[in-house]
């Protein structure tokens, strides 16, 4: 294995590579700013790994998650996420259920 | 997720929005992704699965904001890939950081090559991931993650200071191989 010894002028300070971890970069180090530059760069568009199996991991355990008597509103099928949320989000399920679809004793027509 | 606002976001997922929910995964697992694949190799994607369950299963408890959000998830994602290590019986594999950069960068007298080039996003990462464990994972929580000092040190269970020193040698660390001669 090739081990070179580092060159004086690579001894970066504790201050530059602070500056440096803050996106601010450094002179003198432009292959070390290159670096991380490439370590956070955006990703292509490309479909996210693992959705499907954490979608139907949060349409199991998240509705469990909203206190009972109330509903979410606001919600999309498609598109944006719901711009409602905040106060009033919730609403209160109906207290006063509606009439029975088949009233006793009645007989349904079809 | 700066668009409607994480706070906003937060509430509508927690409250059972499934788009709202899917803003917060499609901003947060890139970088996940990206951090699981540099520390734990082909066990990404399962520790992956694992964080988001412990999210989704702790979503209602979690109070904060969006940078607390990103800590608590990775936070999350440590223990995950710590339990997969384990039960796998697995080390971090160990690389030599000077053959990575034989391998992956141009040498000085490519003159013609090392002005054209930029470096891929792999190559970095093959790099960073070549530093000692606890070293690559502040650096890339640091600048993958996009944590601060603070939120770095949550997450790794250490003192600021000490997450300072690690971050601080690492790059000393890649700034040695990148400059070398």
């Amino acid at each position: 294995m090739p081990h070179r010894p580092a060159p004086r002028n690579s001894r970066l300070d504790a201050a530059t590579a602070d500056r440096l971890l803050s996106a601010a970069g450094a002179p003198g180090y432009p292959r070390l700013v290159q670096l991380l530059a490439a370590a956070a760069a955006p990703d292509s568009p490309r479909p996210l790994h693992g959705v499907e199996s954490v979608i139907v991991a949060y349409r199991r355990d998240i509705p469990a998650a909203i206190p009972a008597g109330a509903k979410a509103v606001g919600t999309r099928s498609a598109g944006g996420a719901s711009q409602d949320a905040g106060p009033g989000f919730l609403t209160p399920r109906a207290e006063t259920p509606g009439p029975p679809l088949n009233p006793p004793g009645q007989i349904p027509t079809r | 997720m700066e668009r409607l606002g994480f706070a906003s976001l937060l509430t509508a997922a927690r409250n059972g929005d499934e788009q709202a929910f899917l803003g917060i995964f499609r901003s947060v697992q890139p970088g996940l992704l990206r951090l699981l694949r540099t520390l734990c190799g082909d066990l990404a994607e399962d520790v992956a699965s694992d964080t988001w369950l412990g999210v989704i299963q702790g979503l209602h408890r979690f109070d904060g904001d969006e940078l607390s959000f990103r800590a608590w998830v990775y936070s999350i994602a440590r223990a995950r890939r710590i339990d997969r290590l384990r039960a796998e019986g697995r080390r971090p594999p160990t690389v030599d950081i000077y053959e990575v950069a034989e391998a992956e960068l141009p040498h000085r007298d490519e003159v013609a090559e090392a002005v054209d080039y930029r470096m891929s996003t792999d190559t970095a990462l093959r790099l960073i991931g070549a530093l000692p464990p606890d070293q690559a994972e502040v650096i890339l929580l640091r600048v993958v993650a996009g944590l601060d000092v603070a939120h770095t040190a949550r997450v790794v269970g250490k003192r600021p200071g000490t997450v300072r020193v690690l971050a601080h040698r690492g790059l000393r660390r890649l700034a040695e191989v990148l400059e070398r001669p």
